[in-house]
């Protein structure tokens, strides 16, 4: 496990990410009716520092395999490794976004973010968490009550709460489904920025196509009913990006080839 | 033959005089100088007129003079005094000796040790001009208002069994016992059926006059207010029980001799509601019904009274328990001879 | 390093929205929120003292108004004096109530078993009707304090261990799992996610129980003691000394506005960011 005051040991923002390594993972879940298959059989490595998407319908298990991932749940069988480490229980050095903001409505913002820190017992942290505030443009509202903002805004105290504590891994589980689209577009560009400025792995579950390319180095097709892994996409845009790329040839190519996948298994008809 | 004595010698003389003296007191004052004895006393109820004489014998150190420290605690009905007393809450209590031959005879571990009231308070109190009372009977034709559950509930079960009527002959409605007042002079009842002192004093009170019929007259031999003590405060200090009774019985002479006082006394101390009049008046309607303080009698019990009361109580189906002789009810032992 | 591109002007907005007070002319709200009361209460007074007066009501039966604002003056240490022990049996009881009901509603939260087998006798204790069992006070515990401060919490403990309960099981199951992802202990959940989420609830429990009390207290003394503005009312009432029971009486409710009003103070310091106080937080602090 990557240990708290490793991951405190940065002095420029960027430093210990983990790697996530995944060897023939499955979930099944037994019921009544006979089992269900969550995920089928699934390999895969992820380098640390890679900034991932996974896209795919619902119900097709990438939610599962983040948990699995995190340690919230067991695999039925397979191994999964985080920086090396088998998980065998919930990883303590992730930073989760849900798509709600879970934010606590009896705290203020600066408190909100603050929380990781005090559940963790780690101290010294209100520096950076003023800092994250600032830099995701609610600086303003830190000592407001969270009712007092916008969604949008309740979203970045969230990623800016998930940040705090320079965890090895990001995850996200689609973080922006709950905003209206000219929010979500801000956010993608506000995360591929932050991701690029903190260099911790990132897992992405999104339901959209664009928002998974944008924001992602790799992208991850998955199909449900069992979970696999469709294809394995590699987005080579630098960072950082403008909203602008998603117009141009090269995305839109990517874009197509996953709805083809879709399209494929029956996902989209169109 | 006189003798000149040496104006030394006469100086000794008044010196071993002196010592004497000193020696003597210091022989009598024993009881004066050790600590007093502390007495938990229960009363019937909250203050009330007729517990003046408690107050006097405080304020005029009748109780200190007998070495004895007296807390008086208020109580809410003799019959909760009367349990309160078995259980050893309190050492002795002013109450209704009635209620506390009922207590005996559910096994209660108390003993009647006085008596001053030997007829019972209880009665029908009307308004003169508003209502007709001239005998047992004239009672049916009259709306009457009792306390279910309460002491006069009980009065008026004997005094129908005992005038051969049945309580479901009368036209009785049921009040709460702060309520029969209002009702009477609300004209909603004819008659309350409670303790006459009390009735009689607040009738005067607005001007009226009453019209009495005494349950006492009228075959209804219950007793009224003593004393009683719990058996295993009375078997370690029986001298402080009679020492009580002596004490107290000069507080209901002192207040006797001068009711006026008395009721200034109370009204001062105790924050007691009404006029100075109503308080006299009250008091006066108790005496009439009690033997009179300085009688050297005051407070015996005699073996006839309860004889009656217990057979009366029996047979109104009040005295649960099995027959206990007469004695373990009460003693003369403690009054002041 | 800012985003670079301006906020969608409707987030703008909204934020900005949510920071300005409500257009409220707050000491205008005030004095107009008084006076219809006020006028109202003086003209029901002013019809009780006309009646009293022309009907010739004997003072026993119903005093006027006049009569008791004079009792109140006449008496007002006597009054103030019993207030304040009956004050201090409330304020004893209901602070063993909050105590005994918070614990026992986070115990009845946690485990199944504990809220089988308690929960019962809570009901029925709860059902008894509370002047049937203060007499039994009186034979158990004696005259005095510990009588009333009892019946203070039989009569308050059931709406804190009842909103206790609410308030635990309401707590967002979502927010309980993300603390846990974080790493927190059972001890951490409850203190930082469960506790804070049944705060609001809590505190309409104790709202509650803080106007019971008082109530409790005054029953209480009328059976078991011999202090306090319940025993005044009995002998007032025994005595009919009724201008000194309705003295009583209105010194009582006056007493019992005062406390809520309290006890709604508290709930705004406590409660600054609940929806039901927002607009008083608006009005007020502003951040």
């Amino acid at each position: 496990m990557i240990a708290a005051d490793q991951s405190l040991a940065r002095s420029n923002g960027r430093g210990v990410s983990a790697s996530i390594s995944l060897k023939n993972v499955e979930k099944v879940y037994g019921g009544p009716s006979g089992d269900l298959h969550a995920i089928a059989p699934l390999s895969i490595e992820l380098p640390a520092g890679e900034a991932v998407s996974i896209v795919g319908p619902s119900g097709c298990g990438k939610s599962t395999l983040m948990r699995l991932i995190a340690g919230l749940d067991a695999p039925t069988r397979g191994e999964i490794r985080v920086g090396h480490q088998v998980v065998a229980k919930p990883v303590p050095d992730i930073g989760i976004v849900f798509q709600r903001d879970l934010l606590l409505d009896w705290r203020k913002v600066l408190g909100n973010v603050l929380l990781p820190a005090e559940i963790k017992g780690l101290s010294g942290l209100e520096g950076r968490a003023r800092e994250l505030l600032q830099e995701f443009d609610v600086g303003a509202f830190t000592d407001s009550y969270p009712w007092q903002l916008s969604g949008g805004m309740r979203q970045r105290v969230a990623i800016a709460r998930a940040l705090l504590t320079r965890p090895a891994l990001l995850f996200l589980d689609e973080p922006f489904s709950a905003l209206d689209a000219l929010t979500r577009d801000q956010m993608n560009v506000l995360l591929q920025r932050v991701q690029t400025s903190e260099g911790v792995t990132t897992l992405l579950i999104t339901h959209s196509i664009t928002e998974a390319i944008f924001c992602a180095d790799r992208v991850l097709v998955m199909s449900g009913r069992p979970g696999a892994i469709m294809d394995d996409i590699r987005v080579p845009f630098e960072r950082p990006r403008r909203l602008a790329i998603r117009e141009t040839a090269e995305f839109t190519s990517i874009g197509r080839r996953i709805r083809e996948h879709f399209e494929k298994v029956g996902v989209l008809v169109g | 033959m006189i003798r000149r004595f040496p104006a030394s010698l006469m100086r000794l003389r008044a010196a071993l005089s002196a010592l004497g003296l000193i020696t003597g007191l210091a022989a009598v004052a024993p009881a004066a100088a050790q600590a007093p004895t502390p007495v938990k006393v229960l009363l019937d109820w909250a203050w009330l007129p007729y517990h003046a004489p408690f107050l006097i014998a405080q304020d005029k150190g009748y109780y200190k003079e007998a070495g004895l420290d007296v807390t008086l605690e208020q109580g809410r009905g003799s019959a909760t005094t009367a349990l309160l007393l078995s259980q050893g809450g309190f050492d002795i209590a002013h109450l209704n000796v009635t209620n506390a031959a009922q207590m005996i005879g559910k096994g209660g571990a108390i003993t009647a040790v006085g008596l001053y009231q030997h007829k019972t308070a209880a009665a029908f109190i009307g308004i003169k001009g508003k209502a007709k009372l001239d005998g047992p009977q004239s009672l049916r034709k009259l709306k009457i208002g009792s306390t279910p559950g309460g002491s006069d509930a009980l009065s008026l079960r004997i005094f129908t069994a005992a005038n051969g009527m049945k309580v479901s002959d009368l036209n009785v409605v049921a009040l709460d016992a702060n309520a029969k007042t209002t009702a009477l002079f609300g004209g909603t009842i004819d008659v309350v059926s409670g303790d006459s002192p009390a009735f009689d004093a607040y009738v005067r009170a607005t001007g009226q006059e009453p019209v009495d019929l005494h349950l006492a007259d009228a075959g209804v031999p219950l007793l009224g207010f003593g004393f009683a003590v719990n058996n295993a405060y009375l078997a370690k200090n029986p001298e402080v029980v009679r020492k009580f009774l002596a004490a107290t019985r000069r507080g209901f002479i002192e207040a006797a001799r001068d009711l006026r006082a008395a009721c200034e006394l109370i009204q001062a101390k105790v924050h007691l509601a009404g006029t100075l009049e109503r308080c006299i008046d009250y008091n006066q309607g108790l005496l009439a019904l009690s033997t009179p303080p300085g009688d050297p009698g005051w407070g015996h019990q005699s073996t006839e009274e309860w004889t009656k009361l217990i057979s009366t109580l029996k047979s109104a189906g009040e005295l649960p328990g099995d027959d206990k002789p007469v004695t373990t009810f009460f003693t003369n032992d403690y009054v002041p001879k | 390093m800012s985003v670079g591109t301006t906020q969608p002007i409707a987030e703008v907005e909204r934020a900005a929205s949510a920071k300005t007070p409500a257009s409220a002319s707050g000491a205008g709200n005030l004095a107009a929120g008084m006076l219809w009361p006020l006028l109202s209460g003086a003209i029901g007074l002013a019809l009780w003292e006309g009646l009293v007066r022309l009907f010739k009501v004997p003072v026993f039966i119903l005093p006027a108004p006049s009569q008791v604002i004079v009792t109140i003056v006449e008496q007002w240490w006597y009054l103030l004096s019993q207030l304040a022990i009956t004050t201090f049996a409330a304020g004893l009881g209901l602070v063993m109530a909050v105590v005994f009901g918070l614990a026992a509603g986070a115990a009845i939260t946690a485990s199944r078993l504990v809220d089988r087998m308690l929960t019962p006798w809570l009901v029925i204790a709860h059902a008894v009707p509370k002047v049937v069992i203060a007499p039994l006070f009186l034979v158990w515990f004696g005259f005095g304090l510990q009588s009333e401060m009892f019946f203070v919490v039989a009569f308050t403990f059931f709406p804190v261990i009842v909103n206790t309960v609410t308030g635990l099981k309401s707590a967002d199951p979502e927010q309980i799992l993300m603390v846990r992802a974080m790493g927190a202990t059972p001890t951490q959940v409850l203190r930082k996610i469960q506790f804070p989420s049944a705060l609001p609830s809590i505190c309409a429990g104790i709202k509650l129980a803080v106007t019971l009390a008082p109530v409790g207290a005054v029953i209480g003394e009328f059976v078991a003691s011999n202090k306090g503005l319940g025993h005044l009312l009995i002998r007032a009432v025994g005595d009919m000394d009724t201008p000194l029971a309705f003295a009583a009486v209105t010194v009582f409710s006056i007493f019992g506005v005062l406390l809520w009003r309290l006890a709604e103070w508290g709930e705004r310091r406590v409660l600054p960011w609940h929806p039901s106080q927002r607009e008083a937080f608006l009005r007020g602090a502003g951040t």
